[in-house]
Parts: C-alpha cells; sequence; structure tokens
C-alpha cells in the first residue's frame, strides 16, 4: 500500500520527492509491474503526469525538446520527432502501453533493453535533470548501468534535448521473442550519411548486449568514407562481437545476443541495393 | 503508515461519478471492484494481454496498469458503455456477425482497443487492424475473424458517418 | 430465424459476451465474498515438517487458515489415479503444491496471510529429467514408482519390416511443456445454497467434479451442485479439479460465499499442461516410398501427479505412425513422473507430440528417397477399410487422402512459389506440408456416452439443456442450431442452458472432440421422442393420423386445424414435456485390449500447408501463408468450424515458434506473458480453411469433431517449410533462432 500525491507543480513535486521512500511514477507501465512482483515497495508516488511543462513536443533551431512525461503515443503522432526515435518508439509495447508509457520513464529504468535508448545515444541526446536547480547532460552519462541513473533523491529527469541532424537516414532493427509486445532481446540503430555509394558518415549503437546501450565507435572508424561491401561488413561484425557483452537470461543466451548483434551489421548493404 | 484518502471525480459512460479512494488501486479494480463494472477482464495483470483495455478520454490504456487515480477529472467508456438505447454499437453487432466471438474473454479488450482505432481513421487496411491489436492477445479465434469484424465495422461506421 | 444446418448461424452467447453483460466465473461475486488462495510449496520435492499458520491467521481480514486436517474424506483427486492432495499431508511433489487454503476479505490480507504462513521442509533429491527418472536409482516420486504406466503395442514384425526396407531413417525429437494460457484463469465462487454447496466454475467436467468433491471432503454427492457458466477458454486445462475443491470446502466450512482467481503466474506454475516428450523413431522404407516400418519409443513426462498422462501417452502410441499404411510396427510408450510441472490434458492430448515426429520422420524419408513431400504422403495415406499402424481397421469416415488432394487445389498452393519468389534480402522462404488425423471421443474401455434432455415450456418456447460445457467452440450454438432445424422451429424459440448438475445430465467433459458429435447425437434422440409425444396429442386433438401433422414453428399444423404449442404444453401429461435420450460413443470393434482408451474408431484428418520466411540475420521465423484442409465429417456452422481452426493453427503456430515452458529445477522460469509468449494478431497470417466434407454416417447431420484435429499440425507443416527455406531441420521445440543462425554464414548466405 501506497500513497500517491499528483501535484501539478515541479517544484511542489521535487519539494515532495526529497522525502523518504518517495519515488516518480509517470505512466507507470513499468513500475506497478514490479510493485505487483513485490520489487518494489515505495511509501509515496509522485504522480508527475500532471505538470504541464513536463510534457510536449517543442522543436528550436537545432533541438528537438520532449518533455519527460510525453508519452510514446504523443511521440509517434508528431511530425517533429526524429525519424529513428520515432521507429524505435513504434516497437515500444502495443498502443495500450504506448498511450500511458513515457520516454522519460523508458530512460530513467534504464534498461540494456530500454527501445528509446539506442535511437537517443545515436542523436547525442541530452538529458535535463531537475532537482534544486537543473543541470544536463549527455545521455551516456546519465545512465550509469542496468536499472541505474545518476538521479539522485529528490530530482528527476525532466526534459531530453535531441539535436536535429539534416541528411541522416536510418536504419533501426529490433529482435524480441516475437514481432509485437516483445521486449528486446538484441537492437541495432544506424544513422548514416552517404555521397554517393560512400558512407560519409556513421553512427552505430546496440541495445539489449551489455549492460547500457553501447556505441561502437570503432566499427564506426572502421567504416566511415568507405563503400559498403560484404568484406567490409565481416571484419565489421567481427569488431562488434568482440565489444558487445551480452548475458544470458531467460529470453535468449549470451551467444545469440553476441551473434545477432555481429549479424544485423549486414543491413548495411540495404544501402547500396 | 498513513494513507490520506482521496476523492476522485470522473465521467464512467457518459455518468459523473465521484469516488473515495487510498490511491494504490489500479484502474481495473476501481472499475470491476468498485464500480462493479466486470465487463473489463483481467488476464494477466501486467498490461501484456490487453483484456483489461477501455477508454481514458478516447485512449486505449491498460487498466491493469493505471493507477487510479490518474482518471481524476477524465471520461472512461467501458464495455457496458457501448450499447446505448438497447442498440449494439457497430463493433459489437459486427463481431458477433463475424463470429468473431469464441470464449469472448478477450471480446471487451478487443473491441475497445478497435473503438480508439476506427474512431480516429478514415481508411483502415487489416495490416493496420493487426498491427492496432498487437496488444490484445486472443487464445481462441486466430485472430482471422476478429480482424474480419474490424473491417465490417469500420464499414458500417463509414456509411454511419456519410449518411450523417 | 431458422437455422439451417451447413449454413452460418450467430453464436447465441454473443450478444451477453460483446455487452459485457455476461458473468464469468471470475467475474461472480455478492456482498460478503471471501476470497480465497493458496500457500504452496517452494520446493520440487520435499517432506512437510511443520506448518505454521500462527502469525497469518493474526492478520486483519483473514477468516481463516485450512490444512489437510480440515478435510474429512479422502483428501485425494484426479481423473484417473487419484494421487493428488486438495491440500499436501506429508509430502510436495512440485513447485506450487497446495500446503493450505486462506480465506480473507480483501487481496491484500491473503497476500499478507499466505506470505506469513511458515513451513519447515525436509528437502529431498528431485529428478527433472523423465529419462533419468526411469532409471533404478531416481528418487522416488510417488510409491509406485516413477513409471505411471509402460504402454506397448506392436503388428506384424518390425525386425522383418526393417530387413525388406531399402533406407532405414532414425530421429529423435523434443517438445517442452506447453501452457494453454486461456485467457481466463482458473477461477470460480461458490456459496451454499438450498442446503448444497453450490460451485460455479470454468470447468470442462461438472458432473466428474461433483463426484471429485464429494469423495475428497466426504460429502454426499447429493449436497453438491456445480456449475458450469460460458467460461473463458479451457483447450484441456479445466477438464479436471483445479479450483473446485478449495472452493467447496471453504463455501461448506465457512458458510459464506467465496472467490477464487488465480493469478496468470499462478496459474502456469500450478496447473495442468500439455506434456512435454522425448521421441526415438526409426522408420523404414522401400526405394519407392512406401513405408515398411516404424518403431518407436516414446517418453511423456508426466510431472508430478499422474493426471492424464497415461492415456495422453496412450492416444500418442495410437497415433504414433501417422494417418499411414503401416504393415509392421512397435511402439513402446511410457508416463513418466518428474518434479516438474504438470502434465494433462491439452488439445490434440498426446497427438501433437507424435505428429511432430511422425512427420518429421516423412520428410526426412523424402529428403533421403529424393522424393517430392506430398507424393510421400498420398502414396502411404490411409484409405477406408485399411488396418492403422496399431492394426485395426478404419471402418468410419477416412478422408486424409482427400485432403491432400484438395490441398493443391488451395489459393495457397497455387501461389506458393510466386509467394517464394518475392522473398526479400537477408529473407528466405519457403514451404512445408504436414498430415495428421486425430480419434475422437475418449476410445475404448472409458466410459463415454451423453445424455440430452429437452423441453417444451409453458410459453411454448423450447428448452434445450446443454449438457456439455461450453468453454468457447461453441457447442452451445451447435445444440441450439440441431434443436432448431430438427424442431423446424426459429432459434429465437429456443432457450438453452448450460452444465448445471441439478439440471442437465451427466454427459461427460468437454474434450475429445466429442462435444457437439455426441451430445448433437443425444439431443437428435431427444427430439425425436419430444416431436413425438407432441404429434400424438396434436392429432388426438385434432383427430387426425399423426403422420398427417407437420411441427412448424410455434404450432402443429394440418389439414384439420392448428394447435399453438403452449396448447400442446397444457395438453401433454408433466412427464411428458420434458424427453431425454442416452447415447454411447461408437468404438472400435477390433478390441485390441491395448487399454486406456485405444483405440478408437471415428478419426478426424487434415493436411496443413505453410508458407514461412526466415530471416537469416537473425534467425527468426515468420509464418506468412497458411492453410488448412481438414475432413471433420459435415459441417455444420461454418463460421464455428472455420474458428475452431484458425485457432487450433494459431495455437499451433505458437507452439512451434514460441512458446514452451522453460524450466529450472521445477520452476517455470517464464510464468507470465511477457516471457510465455504466445501468438498475437501479426504473428498470424490469414489462415485459408478448407472443410473437405465427408460425411460420418455416426454423427449428428454426419459431423465428426473439429476441436482438436488442427492444432497437430502446425508445427511440422513450419518445421517442413524451415528446411526448405534454409536447409535447416529442427528437431525440438519451438524452433530456435540461436540453432537456425548457428547453421547459416552469414559470409556464405550473402552473395
Amino acid at each position: 500500500m501506497f500513497n500517491v500525491v499528483a501535484p501539478e507543480n515541479l517544484q511542489i513535486a521535487i519539494d515532495i520527492l526529497s522525502g523518504e521512500n518517495t519515488k516518480v511514477i509517470a505512466g507507470g507501465t513499468d513500475l506497478m509491474v514490479r510493485v505487483r512482483q513485490g520489487m518494489f515497495k515505495p511509501d509515496v508516488l509522485v504522480d508527475i503526469t500532471r505538470i504541464r511543462s513536463l510534457r510536449g513536443i517543442k522543436k528550436t533551431d537545432d533541438h528537438i525538446e520532449i518533455g519527460a512525461t510525453t508519452t510514446h503515443s504523443d511521440i509517434l503522432k508528431n511530425p517533429d520527432t526524429p525519424p529513428l526515435l520515432k521507429e524505435a518508439v513504434s516497437k515500444i509495447g502495443s498502443p495500450q502501453i504506448r498511450n500511458l508509457g513515457t520516454i522519460g520513464g523508458n530512460i530513467v529504468n534504464a534498461s540494456p533493453a530500454g527501445d528509446t535508448l539506442v535511437p537517443l545515444y545515436l542523436y547525442e541526446a541530452t538529458v535535463e535533470i531537475t532537482g534544486k536547480g537543473t543541470k544536463e547532460l549527455p545521455i551516456e552519462e546519465f545512465i550509469k548501468g542496468p536499472g541505474k541513473t545518476v538521479l539522485k533523491q529528490g530530482e528527476i529527469l525532466s526534459n531530453i534535448r535531441i539535436p536535429i541532424l539534416k541528411g541522416y537516414k536510418h536504419i533501426f532493427h529490433k529482435v524480441g521473442e516475437r514481432d509485437a509486445m516483445a521486449i528486446s532481446v538484441a537492437s541495432m540503430g544506424i544513422l548514416y550519411k552517404t555521397d554517393g555509394d560512400i558512407l560519409q558518415d556513421i553512427r552505430v549503437a546496440f541495445g539489449s548486449v551489455y549492460p547500457t546501450v553501447i556505441r561502437i565507435k570503432e566499427v564506426e572508424e572502421l567504416l566511415r568514407n568507405q563503400r559498403i561491401s560484404k568484406d567490409i561488413l565481416i571484419e565489421a561484425s567481427k569488431i562488434i562481437e568482440k565489444n558487445v557483452k551480452p548475458i544470458s537470461d531467460v529470453r535468449a543466451t549470451a551467444m545469440y545476443r553476441k551473434k545477432v548483434a555481429g549479424r544485423l551489421i549486414f543491413r548495411l548493404l540495404e544501402i547500396s541495393r | 503508515m498513513v494513507i490520506k484518502l482521496k476523492v476522485i471525480s470522473f465521467t464512467i459512460n457518459g455518468e459523473k461519478r465521484q469516488v473515495t479512494m487510498r490511491g494504490d488501486e489500479r484502474l481495473i479494480d476501481l472499475i470491476r471492484d468498485e464500480l462493479k463494472l466486470t465487463g473489463t477482464k483481467e488476464g494477466c495483470g501486467q498490461g501484456e494481454c490487453g483484456a483489461c483495455t477501455v477508454l481514458v478520454d478516447g485512449k486505449a490504456v491498460p487498466s491493469c496498469l493505471m493507477l487510479a487515480v490518474k482518471v481524476d477529472g477524465k471520461e472512461i467508456l467501458t464495455i457496458e458503455g457501448l450499447k446505448r438505447n438497447g442498440i449494439l454499437h457497430p463493433l459489437q453487432k459486427a463481431f458477433i456477425e463475424a463470429g468473431a466471438v469464441q470464449c469472448g474473454f478477450c471480446t471487451p479488450g478487443m473491441i475497445m482497443s478497435l473503438m480508439e482505432l476506427l474512431s480516429n481513421q478514415d481508411e483502415v487496411t487489416p495490416e493496420e487492424i493487426r498491427a492496432h491489436l498487437s496488444g490484445n492477445i486472443c487464445r481462441c479465434t486466430g485472430y482471422s475473424k476478429i480482424i474480419d469484424a474490424a473491417m465490417l465495422a469500420h464499414k458500417m461506421l463509414k456509411e454511419m458517418r456519410n449518411h450523417v | 430465424m431458422k437455422a439451417i444446418i451447413g449454413k452460418p448461424l450467430n453464436r447465441v452467447d454473443g450478444e451477453i459476451k460483446v455487452t459485457g453483460r455476461h458473468l464469468y466465473p471470475s467475474d461472480m461475486w455478492e456482498d460478503g465474498t471471501l476470497l480465497l488462495g493458496l500457500k504452496r510449496s517452494v520446493h520440487p520435492h520435499a517432506i512437510i515438517k511443520r506448518v505454521d499458520t500462527q502469525e497469518a491467521s493474526k492478520v486483519d481480514g483473514v477468516v481463516r487458515i485450512f490444512t489437510y486436517k480440515d478435510i474429512s474424506g479422502t483428501n485425494r483427486y484426479g481423473v484417473v489415479h487419484k494421487d493428488q492432495q486438495v491440500l499436501a499431508e506429508e509430502k510436495v511433489r512440485y513447485i506450487g503444491d497446495a500446503i493450505c487454503l486462506v480465506a480473507a476479505t480483501n487481496r491484500e490480507a491473503l497476500k499478507e496471510a499466505i506470505d506469513k504462513i511458515k513451513v519447515e521442509y525436509e528437502v529431498l533429491p528431485a529428478v527433472f529429467d523423465p529419462v533419468e527418472a526411469m532409471k533404478e536409482n531416481a528418487p522416488k516420486i510417488h510409491k509406485s514408482g516413477n513409471i505411471l504406466q509402460h504402454t506397448t503395442v506392436s503388428y506384424g514384425d518390425v525386425e522383418k519390416g526393417f530387413k525388406e526396407s531399402d533406407i532405414i531413417i532414425e530421429g529423435s525429437y523434443s517438445v517442452p511443456f506447453i501452457d494453454h494460457t486461456p485467457m481466463e484463469t482458473e477461477a470460480g465462487f461458490a456459496k451454499m445454497q438450498d442446503g448444497k454447496i453450490t460451485v460455479w466454475a470454468g470447468t470442462q467436467t461438472p458432473f466428474r467434479d461433483r463426484k471429485e468433491i464429494s469423495k475428497a471432503l466426504g460429502i454426499p454427492e447429493e449436497k453438491i451442485r456445480v456449475i458450469a457458466p460460458f467460461f473463458g477458454g479451457g483447450f484441456g486445462r479445466k477438464d479436471g479439479i483445479t479450483v473446485q475443491i478449495y472452493l467447496a470446502l471453504a463455501a461448506y466450512i465457512l458458510k459464506r460465499p467465496v472467490k477464487i482467481y488465480y493469478s496468470r503466474e499462478e496459474s502456469i506454475q500450478t496447473s495442468y499442461h500439455r506434456h512435454a516428450a522425448v521421441m526415438y523413431y526409426k522408420t523404414g522404407a522401400k526405394r519407392d516410398g512406401m513405408l515398411t516400418a516404424v518403431q518407436a519409443r516414446l517418453i511423456f513426462d508426466t510431472g508430478a501427479y499422474a493426471s492424464f498422462g497415461g492415456e495422453v501417452m496412450s492416444l500418442g502410441v495410437e497415433h504414433f505412425a501417422g494417418p499411414y499404411r503401416v504393415p509392421n510396427s512397435r511402439v513402446d510408450g511410457y508416463a513418466v513422473y518428474t518434479n516438474n510441472i504438470i502434465g494433462g490434458a491439452m488439445r490434440g492430448f498426446g497427438v501433437p507430440q507424435v505428429t511432430f515426429a511422425f512427420e518429421s520422420q516423412m520428410d526426412k524419408i523424402a529428403k533421403a528417397l529424393n522424393m517430392d513431400r506430398w507424393e510421400i504422403r498420398y502414396k502411404n495415406a490411409l484409405e477406408h477399410g485399411d488396418k492403422t499402424a496399431i492394426g485395426h481397421t478404419l471402418i468410419y469416415s477416412t478422408g486424409v487422402k482427400r485432403t491432400l488432394k484438395k490441398v493443391r487445389e488451395s489459393n495457397l498452393w497455387k501461389g506458393k512459389d510466386k509467394l517464394i519468389a518475392e522473398s526479400t534480402p537477408f529473407k528466405r522462404r519457403g514451404w512445408g506440408i504436414a498430415c495428421s488425423y486425430q480419434g475422437g471421443g475418449l476410445g475404448v474401455g472409458i466410459p463415454d456416452f451423453a445424455e440430452a434432455k429437452v423441453e417444451l415450456l409453458p410459453s411454448g418456447r423450447y428448452r434445450v439443456y446443454g449438457g456439455i460445457s461450453d468453454m468457447g467452440q461453441g457447442n452451445t450454438t451447435g445444440y441450439v442450431q440441431i434443436a432448431s432445424a430438427a424442431l423446424n422451429a426459429p432459434v429465437e424459440m429456443i432457450e438453452y442452458t448450460t452444465p448445471d448438475t441439478d439440471r442437465t445430465l451427466d454427459s461427460g467433459p468437454s474434450a475429445a472432440s466429442r462435444t457437439t458429435y455426441i451430445y448433437g447425437k443425444a439431443l437428435l434422440g431427444a427430439i425425436e421422442l419430444l416431436k413425438d409425444e407432441i404429434l400424438q396429442v396434436a392429432a388426438e386433438k385434432l383427430s387426425c393420423p399423426k403422420n398427417s401433422c407437420k411441427l412448424i414453428d410455434d404450432r402443429v399444423e394440418s389439414d384439420k386445424g392448428t394447435i399453438h404449442l403452449s396448447e400442446i404444453y397444457k395438453l401433454l401429461p408433466e412427464k411428458k414435456r420434458v424427453s431425454t435420450f442416452y447415447v454411447d460413443m461408437p468404438i472400435s470393434k477390433d478390441r485390441r485390449d491395448i487399454g486406456s482408451g485405444l483405440p478408437h474408431i471415428v478419426y478426424a484428418y487434415a493436411t496443413h500447408l505453410a508458407v514461412v520466411e526466415v530471416d537469416i540475420l537473425t534467425g527468426k521465423v515468420r509464418v506468412i501463408g497458411y492453410c488448412s484442409v481438414s475432413d471433420v465429417g459435415k459441417v455444420i456452422n461454418p463460421p464455428v468450424f472455420e474458428g475452431q481452426v484458425e485457432g487450433a493453427v494459431a495455437q499451433g503456430i505458437g507452439a512451434a515458434l514460441t512458446e514452451g515452458i522453460k524450466l529450472k529445477d521445477g520452476l517455470a522460469l517464464n510464468n507470465n506473458f511477457t516471457t510465455y509468449i504466445v501468438p498475437t494478431a501479426v504473428d498470424v497470417p490469414q489462415i485459408e480453411v478448407i472443410a473437405v466434407e465427408s460425411a460420418e454416417p455416426t454423427g449428428p447431420f454426419g459431423l465428426k469433431g473439429t476441436g482438436e484435429i488442427n492444432v497437430d499440425a502446425p508445427p511440422a507443416a513450419v518445421v517442413s517449410a524451415i528446411e526448405n527455406a534454409v536447409g535447416v531441420r529442427v528437431s525440438s521445440l519451438p524452433v530456435s533462432p540461436e540453432e537456425i543462425i548457428k547453421s547459416i554464414e552469414v559470409e556464405d548466405a550473402i552473395p
């Protein structure tokens, strides 16, 4: 049993959050599952979804800003949502889950399999933390490990800022036990820019194969300014297998995750076909 | 620990209600236990199966995951709210006509999910219906006739809209 | 409207379900109802040294905690072997074995109390592998030893058959425990009513339940009433005691209404499942493809308790070589106890397991002989009058060859080459085929009967008493349809009930593809009797010969006049307003004393065609086209028939690609829908459904029974298609993407 408060003011929420065993709830799609399993026993839940400033998508000249309690559905509906993020979010859960779940919740949950995370790492997004003051951090500094962020008691994730990338195309592939309504077993995101059939720039990241999302710079360096060919991808594949550190769990073995991560890179062959 | 009771006000199936809650109840508990509307079902308690789907402010949500207090000031629509003045909603008619009801336990959730989809789309394809229903599990039908029912209901709704 | 046999009829229970009005067992509640829950074993094999309920009983809201000491009867139940205890006395044999029953006023108190019950165990060594469990030195789970049943059948001379073979193919196959995952888990409600313990439950067997409750609790049957409303799915899971005895015990002792509703996790861990099995096959054939000999060793893991272990294994034994002519055979079937979760009845009942094995063998033979996979099946397929692989004669309709012929006329067959050629980069497509057959009814030696009841009401309407549980398959609608056609009356005139031990007559379980077949037969008999009484009275009243009177809608007409049925009601003596009729299931005349219900005699047949797409990067498989051709005798209600086919195929696709309980030391690791993966609407393609109607003379209007036949073949068809697509032969289910990518080197697969 727990108390729930739903303030409409951010500062009031922050004040309440400095209390003991007091946690944030947005949509609750992850939290309520953990409450049911007995893994999470808060005394007070602060529902932040009534705080207007935390919700909504804004476009500036060079950034997209997404409020932390923006639901996945709203992210999908908005024409300004960066395309790779849109594709990844479309694969979260089900329509019902997407109506309730939020991007902030997905980030703070910090699951290695979190579907919003691969795009956010690739876009080099930053997150805003609000507590006594506000500060901004790159997402890879915000998430420390499975389920771990740098958030302290009395702080919330308030906003996400995504630099607008012009001229980049994307590839996204989520492997789950099922095509829909599945937790990712391995996922790959790529942002790339081509000049003819040369890869001018490329960013590659994987989910569910490392304690956090992993962006493999060694692969990016290998592929940057190269023509895509089967041979170079075989090399990239080996680098990927070396760099990932997946675990075995009820959904898949570490071996499968590693092999699949290495194989997904071959999707780059699509851009030259 | 002292639980502070809260009073929430909402509209359900067109009716205004006020309920006193502890705050940790789920929306499905409010609907089934407090309001005694048992048409909404609990199939898994984890938001995976869709049997608990209801509409809150027109959006389909998993009521087994949503805190009840979140509906304060909002409108809820459950399966019981579809039949008006003794007349079945086209979705209800279509499910019967298309043979899409077997054990029927998934049916209310399916219909409520489709309420959201078909209220917002002029054209719809079987693939879109399947994608929209990916969070509603059925173990009896293999989904074929549910897709048929959705297409039939869509046709019926379009005809109704064109006649207005 | 009047129902026409063979034409669609909307489900009679459609409206109450689409409006949310129908009260499922899990919806039932009234003021003062107590919630029930179980304290269960956390060890797979242990002796209970002590149970301490002191702290738990002090929890505010707890009304009573029951142990086995509160049970005056045998405290035992089980369909065939009464080896399950209502509440454990001394020993627990699987994780989930029930120890205490708790009654509380609310959910939180219930949970708190269950957590606070302290159980001291002496942990015993456990065994989780049925092959290990069969060994002499394995931990003994039951006093009788770990082999529940060994059934062996042979026909001809299998050694001679192998000697005459040109090729011999061996194979090992394994399938895991499968969960039915009905959308409504085990649930029920009970209270004392009119001096009787009245139980409403999701149950496929209300009459058997009443007997079980009576014996277990030591209460006379007359004091017990069991009612089965329409409930949310069963597929075999609710064939047998689940929650009924807990409900009866609590209602009886507490004299208050009580309710129980399993969580999904509790349901998956503690209830029944399709048996896991390992199967070793040896098949011999001549160069021209004719089978000469089939030998198999089948080991079914029945888990901690017998349930239907022996019977499921036996049905697997009966069907072990497929719907083919096999002149020499030998099969050894074992049902083995382990400390795993319990294997019980699930749609197919042993046949899905062996179908996967024998169809895989057929594919292997075809490949070895460089023969077409359709061709080899057609060559060997059984015909009417043939003997099956275990040596009994098929005297009733045998349509497997027709299903094979018909599949070639399907749109999918005609379009499969084009569909396969349309494959995209990194994907490979292929097609697969599988045949199956399924005996209907409970089999030789097991009482398999129905007794139907139909009544003329004062209003002149009729009431059909639905004698067999309707878990969604639509048999009640079938009864109304049959009645409407036979009585020549519109369906609006026909009321119906679902089973109720006080009002309907024992007609056996809702299982074994029998629910419309056997009850429909009995219903036709009861209707003939009632019609006769009605026409007799009409003839007397109108002073005309009986054969000039016609029953039309709500009246009897003759050239001498018309009488409304409400008038006839008044003229009929009370006893004659109700008719009943008893029918036995036909059984095989070649009574080979095999035991456990072998063999059956009315079989349904099917041929399935699957087209799959394999992602060579990830090993994931999608079914992109599916066609089912089944011979189920006459189809009386096409949408209901199609619904059964489509649902069974979906379950089969789940069993093929994603389903299977992952056990670790007896614990189901995947006990909820995030981890036990069943197909959603995007995982199942549109299914082409074709019926080959070979009229079965023994069935009502020629029908045979549709419930199970289409769940058997999908895994084999899918696996056949995967081999066709990427050359990988899968021998254990579910298909593992990891196994597929291990067999496909990316460098070789991409040009």
